[in-house]
């Protein structure tokens, strides 16, 4: 009971971090039908940009937090206009491709930026553990899983209970027609981009401490991040949250009950089977795709 | 008027006899690496050894009055990247090839080395290449093979630490797989059983499923097989589960640059395997103030092979000069030849290196506890 | 309207671009001074095999498959299995390794049918992903992650083609023998049934096109094609190992159809082409290669919509060359 316990409370954290990352990549194909799949780079961004405030410029965990989430935002903001804007309305695989090329650059900038070594975070309470019936709890672990709820459950209740929220959405399941409504699209579209940003920021400062920091990390979150989006049902926000905590969850468990070395095989078949059974993902959107 | 082009055309011709007659009287030493990508940062301390020894020999008045020209091409980190590599470096003609320690990358090129003759000096350390596998005659390795390293490590943990129960954590790949075949057959003759074998891939960062299996084996050691940033997180999360069994990483979890990434508490008391510590015997001591002072970073065995290995080759050509098969007909007849980072073998089928050394971590810093050659 | 008759000197006219591309190919080894830049040249040549077999799911059927890189893998492995292990001739590795990948991707194309668009992407990522796993963990076939060396470069009724220059003649033929039956596939009427789908599927469904049957054909054809690029690879590289047929590899095979132009024939070629010889003609960027490479590839898709052969076209198309 202690290691199913132990080991669900870390799959749980895991899947916590791939729903922020899902979220985050969800919101700009929802709002502006552009698939970023720079996305990966913001977290590993996200992760420098903390690394470095906290030991270059040595800002207390908490500020350099703040700060990192904001310079992320205006990265999206940047990202907006030279990216964004002229991949908005073209093919998905321009924008993927386009964005696929970004990400290369990224990441090799990163590499000439911050060097080739990698790097870590110190967390927010140290390196104690607190245990409780028998289950060591990271505390870093709760702020994560925290955070996701605080966060999510707020963007839930945001999205569907405030007029701007309703205007997000409706940005995002037709823009001619919320365009012909008086709602501003290029504000929408620019708050999800800042949005995503800050959440990719957010995620990154948060896995570092859990992950080392390498100029790789964010290809393999996004990766799940993906998985979790599809499986949720491409372009639902809480398909994508929900995405990512099945798949944090089964992988833990699949790794600790049935093998570790077949654990990454079988997250996948998960998956195909999931996919069989339901090919629209998890919950799909009511909105049906063009065919 | 007409002087004028009359005069730069001499002085082109001039300027270029001067660089070819100088290009001739220079030797190049090809090096292929990974200078970018997700392993640059591993093989930084080989250009470093590379470098060193370099300068040393050209201050000296270089190889039979000719300066070496250092070579070096990038691998990207890639495969195919270490093949385009290998191959531009031998358009450029060198004496001998300082090459990456990937071994998968080594692997795809060993066609290319064997076709090519050049003497191809490698730290990468897997079984697969040593001379009664998949080795070659112009393939000389400058380390210690995986097979005794892992073998030293698994004696180590059972005779030294007097562990019963080993767990072996190992990166899914050759160079996990290797260590694994290594750590069993050791066991295998004291006549042990592993207590828990598990496995991760490279990018992932939560092992916890696989550290409490290993806990609920009752394991008394635990090996860590892994690249650099495995074993914070194996080390992190060994603490956090409050698992109290000795544990041992490979090579990658105590070189310089990954101590620093350990939190100070979490890593004291853990063992670590190295070909050796350089800095720690005295009579390097000039070497490693040489190496500090060049590069501010803290020497380690990987660089001091690769020095070694330039040493070997330039006394080498000193003695039978610089045709490639006389240099690896001289290479391939050392015996117990001392360097700063290894001792090195090649005559019988030697496999190179044959020295290991065992750490302990202590407040970031690794103290030497034994050494098994 | 009715289209004017083409007259036979326009059709002579048309001709002019591939076949000065054909022989600038066949010569191209006369200014390539190395092995170095052979291998770049074979690199290339494989992957415009490749590409131009994935173009044929992706652009002309429309379906987005991530997992075609393990397609690629099964065609190395049974090529280099097939020759190594029981001594068979490269040619017999070439054809096992066709016939074993077009039915591997027969398979894939089942599940397929029922799952669309980013749904259909993830399974097969999915799929490629387990293929590339399963590979690695049967150590007693495949030698897991330690890979296959040693295998042997092809040879042919007795011709070796161990040395760079012969080598690539071989692979050039099979470029353009692959070109050349995806040029008559895009004319025929399973092209157009390929196309149907792309651009309207229930359209095409409601117009008699068979779309299941289309669309296991299209997995199986450039299936088959991987296959044999696979084979190619194996052979010519000499060393295979499941860490090479990465979701990166798959990433960067996108990228070729993609800044070549989806949807043409010569397009995935070039793209090819361009995405394996522009890191070495990089280089002297140095450690800024990457950076500017993937700005290369940003910008050349934001500016080029119809991809490098969109471009050609449209240039050759004012010299009068093209339709």
């Amino acid at each position: 009971m202690d290691t199913f316990l132990q080991v669900t409370l870390s799959g749980v954290t895991m899947g916590c971090i791939y729903a922020f990352v899902a979220l985050g990549f969800t919101l700009t194909i929802a709002a502006a039908g552009v698939v970023n799949f720079a996305y990966s780079e913001w977290v590993t961004y996200g992760a420098f940009i903390g690394v470095t405030l906290v030991s270059v410029f040595g800002l207390p965990l908490w500020l350099a937090l703040l700060a990192t989430v904001l310079l992320c935002a205006v990265m999206g903001y940047a990202f907006q206009w030279i990216v964004f804007r002229p991949l908005e309305g073209r093919h998905f695989l321009t924008t993927v491709t386009a964005t696929i090329g970004i990400a290369v650059s990224m990441q090799a900038l990163a590499t000439l930026v911050w060097g080739p070594y990698a790097l870590t975070l110190p967390t927010f309470f140290g390196s104690g553990v607190v245990n409780v019936a028998g289950v060591s709890i990271f505390p870093h672990n709760i702020l994560i899983i925290a955070t996701a709820v605080v966060l999510i459950g707020g963007l839930q209740l945001w999205l569907t209970g405030t007029d701007i929220g309703l205007r997000l959405q409706a940005t995002a399941q037709d823009p001619v027609a919320a365009r012909l409504m008086g709602i501003p699209i290029r504000h929408m579209r620019t708050f999800a981009y800042c949005l995503s940003a800050a959440l990719a920021g957010l995620a990154g400062f948060l896995v570092a401490p859990l992950f080392v920091v390498t100029t790789t990390m964010g290809f393999g979150l996004m990766l799940k991040g993906l998985a979790a989006t599809i499986v949720g049902g491409w372009g639902s926000l809480k398909g994508a949250v929900f995405g990512g905590l099945i798949i944090g969850i089964i992988e833990a468990l699949g790794a600790t009950y049935v093998s570790s070395e077949y654990k990454d095989v079988l997250s996948f078949l998960i998956i195909i089977i999931v996919l069989l059974v339901r090919p629209r993902g998890l919950f799909p959107e009511p909105i049906a795709e063009k065919l | 008027m007409r002087r004028i082009p009359t005069l730069i055309a001499a002085s082109l011709f001039t300027v270029a006899f001067i660089t070819t007659a100088s290009a001739q009287s220079t030797i190049t030493l090809g090096m292929v690496v990974g200078t970018t990508g997700a392993f640059a940062g591993g093989e930084a301390p080989l250009v470093n050894g590379t470098k060193l020894a370099v300068e040393e020999i050209n201050a000296k008045g270089g190889i039979g009055g000719k300066q070496i020209d250092l070579v070096i091409e990038d691998t990207g980190s890639e495969q195919t990247g270490a093949i385009n590599a290998f191959n531009r470096i031998v358009g450029q003609e060198p004496v001998a090839i300082m090459n990456t320690t990937l071994s998968g990358f080594v692997l795809s090129q060993i066609a290319m080395i064997k076709d090519e003759g050049i003497p191809t000096l490698t730290g990468a350390a897997s079984a697969q290449l040593s001379p009664d596998r998949k080795g070659i005659e112009p393939l000389f390795r400058i380390r210690t093979n995986d097979e005794r390293v892992a073998a030293a490590a698994a004696r180590f943990a059972a005779e030294k630490l007097g562990a019963k129960n080993i767990a072996v954590l190992r990166i899914n790949n050759e160079y996990g797989n290797g260590w694994l075949r290594a750590i069993e057959g050791v066991l295998g003759e004291l006549k042990l059983k592993p207590a828990s074998i598990e496995s991760y891939e490279g990018p992932d960062r939560d092992l916890t499923p696989q550290l409490l299996r290993i806990k609920n084996a009752n394991a008394d050691a635990l090996i860590v097989v892994g690249d650099p940033p495995n074993h914070v997180v194996a080390v992190q999360q060994i603490k956090h589960l409050g698992l109290c069994m000795k544990v041992v990483l490979s090579n990658a979890g105590v070189l310089p640059t990954t101590l620093k990434l350990y939190q100070p508490d979490a890593s004291n008391g853990i063992y670590g395997t190295v070909d050796s510590l350089p800095a720690d015997v005295p009579e390097n001591k000039e070497w490693a103030d040489r190496y500090r002072k060049a590069f501010n970073l803290e020497p380690d065995y990987s660089a001091a092979e690769y020095y070694d290995g330039v040493m070997m080759v330039a006394q080498a050509i000193a003695k039978v000069g610089a045709g490639k098969d006389a240099v690896v007909k001289e290479l391939r007849s050392i015996q117990n030849h001392k360097g700063i980072g290894n001792v090195y073998s090649y005559a019988n089928k030697g496999d190179g290196g044959v020295s290991v050394a065992i750490g302990q971590i202590e407040n970031g810093k690794l103290k030497l506890t034994t050494t098994l050659n | 309207m009715v289209p004017p008759r083409k007259s036979a000197r326009s059709r002579l006219l048309r001709l002019i671009a591939p076949v000065g591309l054909l022989a600038i190919l066949i010569a191209l080894p006369l200014a390539l001074k190395n092995n170095y830049q052979l291998g770049i040249a074979h690199q290339a040549l494989i992957f415009i095999i490749l590409a131009v077999g994935y173009d044929v799911l992706l652009g002309f059927t429309g379906l987005l498959s991530f997992g075609h890189i393990g397609l690629f893998a099964i065609g190395a492995y049974t090529s280099a299995l097939l020759v190594m292990s029981t001594g068979a001739p490269f040619l017999i590795g070439l054809m096992g390794a066709a016939v074993l990948t077009g039915f591997v991707g027969f398979l894939i194309s089942i599940p397929a049918l029922r799952i669309k668009g980013h749904y259909l992407t993830l399974l097969t990522l999915a799929l490629g992903e387990v293929i590339r796993l399963v590979l690695r963990s049967m150590e007693w076939l495949t030698h897991g992650s330690s890979g296959l060396s040693g295998i042997p470069r092809p040879e042919i009724l007795g011709f070796s083609f161990r040395q760079a220059l012969p080598l690539y003649y071989l692979l050039l033929l099979f470029a353009v023998l692959t070109v050349v039956f995806v040029w008559r596939l895009k004319a025929s009427r399973f092209g157009r049934a390929f196309m149907a789908i792309r651009d309207a599927e229930i359209g095409a469904e409601v117009c008699g096109v068979n779309t299941s049957k289309m669309k296991m054909m299209a997995f199986a054809i450039s299936a088959i094609i991987a296959g044999v690029a696979g084979s190619l690879y194996a052979h010519t590289m000499r060393f295979i190992s499941p860490e090479f047929f990465s979701l990166g590899l798959t990433i960067i095979l996108l990228a070729m159809v993609l800044v070549g132009g989806r949807g043409t024939i010569l397009g995935p070629a070039i793209g090819a082409a361009l995405l394996i010889a522009l890191p070495e003609v990089l280089r002297f960027v140095k450690e800024y290669y990457l950076l500017v490479f993937g700005i290369a590839i940003w910008l050349c898709v934001i500016l080029l919509p119809d991809g490098l052969a969109g471009l050609g076209r449209r240039l050759l198309k004012r010299v009068g060359l093209a339709a």
